[in-house]
């Protein structure tokens, strides 16, 4: 039952994070070639932000995203816990550390 | 996913340009045993590859090599900047040029376009693991072979930079052989692939 929830959440946080995440690429794209457009770069700061605070959520229940957000304390579950293109990782299979 | 920094994972600042040491340089972009092809072996290897730690070599030394992409295409940018017709002519680039201008095409040094034949993805862990220790090796040796050619202090120590870390690749992989071997079952030696044959024992089981 706790496990359940904990990959209802893991899950929840992931889908936060590859909504903010698309809005933030989104952005990037348009404001490469638009530099100056204010409503773009509020866009784009509003979802950086978002997406933060999404991935420091994640990243201190579910383990690291990048290879600098892993904790020494936790061990090396950067290559221990499923990749994301596994069987098990699409099901949300993963346990909370 | 990716995101990209900007930087370099190590500087290159190449004082002089060289287009006839460019030509020679641009097989560690895209030849036989040049980052390119790294690159994409190792990140290609990493979907049949059953441990996870062996995964993770896989994807921090691709993601590596993607950086040294950068840096081999970062001195070539820099040897050919401000060529001269003349010196297109003199160096013997005019053959790269005339196709490609001063414009950074992965190729091997002979001028054979970068092909996906020189890497391997067999979908075998022992396979697979061999490949990029001899791949480790064969990168390091042309790496030798541009140091041999190549006086420019500015070329050579990027270069000594990237030789180094074909070494350092070369002993992570063994370390990733030495774990794959130890969670063979004896019985079976090299009888099965863990990569595939996931209902024997030693297979899904041990990771």
């Amino acid at each position: 039952m706790n496990s359940a929830r904990n990959t209802n959440t893991q899950a929840r946080l992931m889908k936060q994070i590859q909504i903010y995440g698309f809005a933030v690429n989104e952005a990037v794209l348009y404001l490469d070639t638009h530099p100056n457009d204010r409503a773009a770069l509020a866009y784009y700061g509003k979802y950086r932000n978002l997406l933060r605070e999404a991935e420091d959520a994640y990243i201190s229940r579910f383990g690291p995203l990048t290879i600098r957000d892993a904790e020494a304390d936790q061990g090396w579950r950067w290559s221990t816990d499923p990749w994301p293109w596994e069987w098990e990782a699409a099901c949300g299979v993963r346990t909370e550390g | 996913m990716w995101t990209y920094e900007k930087k370099l994972q190590y500087p290159v600042r190449i004082r002089r340009p060289d287009p006839a040491a460019a030509k020679i340089v641009i097989s560690q972009l895209g030849g036989p045993d040049g980052e390119l092809g790294a690159a994409t072996r190792y990140l290609q290897q990493r979907y049949a590859m059953p441990y996870r730690e062996v995964a993770g070599i896989l994807t921090d030394v691709g993601t590596e090599e993607l950086a040294h992409v950068e840096m081999v295409s970062a001195i070539l940018h820099q040897l050919t900047r401000n060529m001269t017709e003349e010196e297109i002519l003199r160096s013997g680039i005019d053959v790269y040029f005339a196709d490609h201008t001063a414009g950074v095409y992965p190729a091997a040094a002979s001028g054979t376009p970068f092909d996906a034949k020189y890497i391997g993805v067999k979908g075998d862990v022992f396979a697979d693991l061999n490949e990029d220790l001899a791949a480790e090796q064969k990168a390091r040796v042309t790496y030798d072979n541009l140091i041999r050619l190549i006086d420019d202090p500015d070329v050579r120590d990027v270069l000594r930079f990237l030789r180094e870390r074909e070494i350092v690749h070369y002993q992570r992989f063994g370390d990733a052989l030495r774990i794959a071997q130890d969670r063979m079952d004896a019985q079976n030696f090299y009888a099965y692939n863990p990569a595939f044959d996931r209902g024997c024992t030693g297979g899904s089981g041990a990771r």
